[in-house]
């Protein structure tokens, strides 16, 4: 009987342990035992805290401590649960669209006063499209880290090998399509080389729409989709199923053909330059081919201050080195996108060179010439919903009347029971 | 004639077992097959059932260079955490269902068995308000907490077991002056060590391979357990919508041998719990 | 007096042992079951206060576009599917595992194995082993001479009939399987004696003897694999299609996720769930009629 009494307090014991432990695990904030301040910051990359910007920062400020929160899929749904649940980082890296709510929702604070006070951010050194998102909110209450395009991507060795003339920055769609088919190799019904991958990243789709004339996004931040979806959807259609060039879209699988050997062409963000920058074939960048329009969708992110953290002057501190030149610098080599201040930009930090490409840097300057925020402006649920509804196209399973004349109203009712 | 024709039924008869057990081991061969693929071999076509090169290296990043280690911890604070919580709670509750008459018994015990089937998903969302107000959102708390105020499914198979010890122990230890908490700490709890053993193995299975609530619940890389980890955690560095299916596949590999070898040693647990759900006997 | 007095106390013993599931009901159900009522009536998306909006929501659920309707349907078709395939791979190994021959308990192992896998881990497998261009089941078709081969997971067709091969994997079926495999040993033996008296084959033996025996375990193993479909659909569908193609498996559990926490939509991802509760409630209803012949409560 007394044994039995011991295990019951033991295993009392035990479970309080873990309760506490279970706590533990849970909090994170300011150390006690130094006078170390600790900044939660939070961004979608894979990220720790050895990267270099992290390291310099910590170089030249001693007394803060950067903890990262990586958030490597579906950032803007687990921010914004963050957000809501009172658990946000106190420096997010916040998307185009979540700044501005969370600004009018009073989650971020101004940084007006920050920003008179410094002489480090420059807020009029902005490339144009960047400093144009100034006016969605009332007041600076985000500083954009860097910005990025989408680029055509294309194989040497297989262009040179099927004697097609390399892409150029004058390609229209149908030079693409045309290039597409005479780099797909077939044996038999199998295709063992494609021209050029299936899209995989919903901004390509939105670049697309945006070459075939829509303006995507209006002013009102409404959807404006029609002919230019219309030739965009039909354009695409006849790569994967007239054509037969490019890949079936496939939900989950995503797989890269371009990397691995499989497909001569693909359309991607220009940040993958440094992903690809071990490929073992040559490789190059294009602007993205145009059609009635030339165009790509731009993306950034804004460093905002958690309006519930304690910790808002160390926050500033951080921001203010990321974006100083040192951190614009290094953020730039990190991530392979080009500063956000054109005076950083212009030095080209984000050339990431590769041992078998890119040669073609000039490449970077159609994002300043026609470039357009567009879809990121937008709640990613519902443009990434909408893009499932293009990719059923392509798989037979819709047409583009419907995606027009019903999918597109839905959307865009969904996006008015947001606001 | 009649022999040869039982042999020939013996032959059908194991032919018909391999086939299957082929066909239900196949999906984890292949998790294991392409755990040992570079990425770029992932997509070779034709696929070749075991890679000409296997990247054992695989194994060694995912360890050392991923999150791995941290989900684990996480995984196995849930077991630890909830197995403890389950057992407790929902062996007391339990108790008097099986094994005292008092009022609303029937009423409660049927409140429990209907709960029983209340899917996860329909409260989430007062639940993640309850868990904001309290502060617990972005931690393994929401998960581990209410597993301390027993769980309806554990305490049923509790109380089934419970209804198996003869109820004369209760009502001669009444004699002896022993009280009921008593009765349930020194009596019936030694005597039912088995179905301990069952909910423990069970519930740390369930924990093991649960995703909905940490989906829910944990936004933090480092608060995640493995299964929103091996989901979410396995991108291409600065290519967030592909997938290191290699690296993944070698994850996914490692989790699932802690489940088969779970079974291997308790497999008798985990049968019998499973029977005990309420079938005549 | 005293066995009033005696009552009392053991009414308060027992209340007192229930204490921890009171608690927990209050908090985690049944709390939580009444305030998703209450919420289906606002308009909140968890910052600034939640605004009445009265039946909107519900209004909205079958107003044109929506994807509830959809959500339902899928719904539908899923638990179909996967309680069908569930009790009839299920069944089909329980009658394997009840075979009188050696090293059965290597292929119980193997053949329940999958059951405790986690859910994401099979959701890997199969979206390489279903890929079209790339996948190994596709491959093996075209050896056997199928070339136009389905895109298994982005086909509205193809996507139900992958979602019942991955059932068979699922921990519903090991159950269902284990259950069977005890009820099977339970069939008396003179019954298939009298059966082979008869000359009857091993079908027939099946058919008129092992069916009959066993229905009412049939019949509990629908009843808590419906129940089951509803818990088991997101972990399943969501790593493997999250809905897809074109929100053909969309299911209820998934339509609530992507309404509550990626869209933040909470008032109407509560209808959702009160919806869902309602049909639960139903099936629960169906099910206690039907367990009262079958399962011993007692």
């Amino acid at each position: 009987m007394r044994n039995l009494l011991k295990v019951r307090n033991f295993v009392i014991a035990a479970l309080f342990a873990i309760m506490l432990s279970a706590c533990d695990t849970g909090t994170s904030g300011t150390s006690g035992d130094s006078a170390e301040t600790v900044i939660r910051f939070s961004m979608w990359d894979i990220v720790d805290e050895t990267a270099p910007f992290i390291q310099a920062f910590h170089a030249a400020n001693p007394d803060i401590r950067v903890e990262i929160v990586g958030i490597p899929e579906d950032y803007s749904t687990v921010i914004n649960t963050m957000v809501v649940g009172g658990t946000a980082p106190d420096v997010i890296l916040a998307w185009e669209v979540d700044m501005p709510r969370f600004a009018a929702n009073g989650n971020i604070i101004s940084l007006d006063d920050f920003v008179a006070a410094s002489d480090l951010v420059d807020v009029n050194d902005f490339m144009p499209a960047v400093a144009g998102l100034r006016d969605m909110t009332d007041g600076l209450y985000g500083i954009p880290w860097v910005y990025a395009g989408h680029f055509l991507y294309f194989n040497k060795d297989m262009f040179d090998a099927a004697g097609v003339s390399h892409p150029t920055a004058n390609w229209t769609w149908d030079d693409m399509a045309t290039a597409a088919q005479a780099l797909t190799i077939r044996d038999g019904a199998t295709v063992t080389q494609w021209g050029i991958t299936a899209i995989d990243f919903p901004g390509i789709w939105y670049s697309l729409i945006g070459q075939g004339g829509d303006l995507v996004v209006d002013e009102n931040l409404n959807l404006s989709l029609g002919n230019g979806l219309r030739r965009a959807l039909e354009f695409q259609n006849r790569l994967t199923n007239e054509y037969q060039v490019a890949p079936q879209p496939g939900a989950g699988a995503a797989m890269d053909l371009f990397s691995a050997g499989m497909a001569a062409m693909t359309r991607q963000g220009n940040w993958f330059v440094a992903g690809y920058s071990d490929l073992p074939f040559n490789w190059d960048i294009v602007p993205l081919p145009g059609d009635a329009a030339v165009h790509t969708s731009l993306h950034t992110g804004f460093f905002t201050i958690n309006s519930a953290s304690p910790n808002q002057a160390a926050a500033w501190r951080f921001i203010e080195f990321l974006m100083s030149h040192e951190g614009q610098t290094l953020l730039s080599e990190f991530t392979a996108n080009p500063s956000a201040m054109m005076s950083v930009a212009a030095e080209g930090a984000f050339r990431v060179q590769g041992e078998n490409g890119p040669t073609n840097w000039a490449a970077f300057d159609y994002f300043n010439n026609y470039g357009r925020f567009t879809y990121v402006l937008l709640n990613a649920t519902v443009t990434s919903n909408l893009v499932s509804q293009f990719d059923a196209v392509l798989l037979g399973l819709t047409d583009i009347d419907t995606v027009i004349n019903v999918e597109v109203p839905n959307a865009q009712a969904q996006l008015d029971q947001l606001n | 004639m009649i022999k040869n024709k039982k042999l020939w039924l013996l032959i059908l008869q194991y032919a018909l077992l391999i086939l299957v057990a082929l066909f239900m081991m196949f999906p984890i061969f292949w998790i294991f097959s392409n755990s040992l693929r570079t990425l770029t071999g992932i997509s070779q076509f034709p696929p070749r059932l075991f890679p000409e090169e296997p990247q054992f290296s695989n194994y060694i990043e995912v360890l050392y260079n991923s999150n791995a280690l941290v989900y684990f911890r996480n995984t196995m604070t849930l077991i630890v955490g909830n197995t403890i919580g389950t057992l407790l709670s929902s062996s007391i509750v339990a108790y008097p269902l099986a094994r005292m008459n008092f009022r609303g018994k029937n009423f409660f015990f049927a409140l429990i068995l209907s709960t029983m089937m209340v899917p996860t998903v329909a409260v989430i969302i007062p639940q993640f308000i309850i868990f904001r107000e309290l502060g617990w959102l972005d931690s393994l708390r929401p998960m581990i907490v209410p597993s301390f105020f027993a769980f309806p499914y554990n305490v049923f198979l509790f109380r089934q077991f419970f209804l198996t010890i003869p109820r004369s122990l209760d009502e001669a230890a009444m004699i002896d002056g022993c009280n009921r908490w008593q009765i349930f700490s020194l009596l019936v709890v030694p005597l039912a060590k088995p179905i301990f053993i069952t909910i423990g193995v069970l519930s740390s299975i369930w924990w093991w391979n649960e995703l909905f609530q940490p989906l829910i619940f944990v936004q933090s890389n480092n608060l995640r357990p493995l299964t929103t980890g091996a989901l979410l955690g396995f991108r291409v560095q600065g290519q967030q919508h592909l997938v290191q299916w290699n690296l993944q596949m070698a994850m996914a590999t490692l989790m699932i041998i802690p489940p088969m070898f779970l079974y291997l040693f308790a497999q008798r647990y985990i049968t019998q719990g499973i029977k005990s759900t309420g079938i005549k006997e | 007096m005293v066995n009033r007095a005696k009552g009392i106390k053991e009414n308060l013993w027992a209340y007192g042992f229930l204490s921890p599931w009171f608690v927990g009901f209050l908090v985690f159900t049944g709390g939580p079951i009444i305030a998703s009522f209450v919420l289906s009536l606002t308009r909140w998306n968890l910052l600034g206060t939640p605004e009445f909006v009265g039946l909107q929501n519900y209004v909205s659920m079958f107003s044109i576009g929506s994807g509830f309707v959809n959500s339902l349907r899928a719904t539908l078709i899923y638990t179909v599917i996967s309680v069908a395939v569930a009790i009839f791979s299920s069944l089909f190994m329980a009658v394997l595992l009840n075979f009188n021959v050696k090293f059965l308990g290597i292929f119980r192992f193997c053949f329940f194995v999958p059951a405790v896998m986690p859910s994401v881990a099979m959701a890997f497998a199969f979206q390489l082993i279903f890929h079209q261009q790339m996948g190994i089941l596709n491959y093996g078709l075209s050896q056997i001479g199928i070339t136009a081969a389905p895109n298994w997971l982005n086909d509205t067709f193809w996507v139900w009939p992958s979602l019942g091969i991955v059932t068979i994997f699922t921990y519903s079926t090991g159950q269902m399987m284990l259950i069977f495999s005890a009820a099977l040993k339970e069939v008396p033996e003179q019954l298939y004696e009298a059966c082979d008296m008869e000359g009857a084959n091993f079908f027939q033996r099946f058919i008129h003897v092992t069916i009959p025996c066993i229905s009412p375990i049939i019949l509990f193993n629908v009843v808590v694999g419906t129940v089951n479909s509803f818990n088991s659909a997101f972990s399943i569908i969501f790593p493997l299609t999250d809905g897809g193609p074109a929100n053909e498996t969309n299911v209820l559990s998934l339509e609530l996720y992507n309404q509550a926490f990626r869209m933040f939509n909470m008032g109407y991802a509560s209808a959702v769930a009160v919806v869902l509760f309602l049909i639960v409630g139903a099936v629960a209803i169906v099910q206690f009629r039907i367990s009262k012949n079958v399962v011993n409560y007692d």
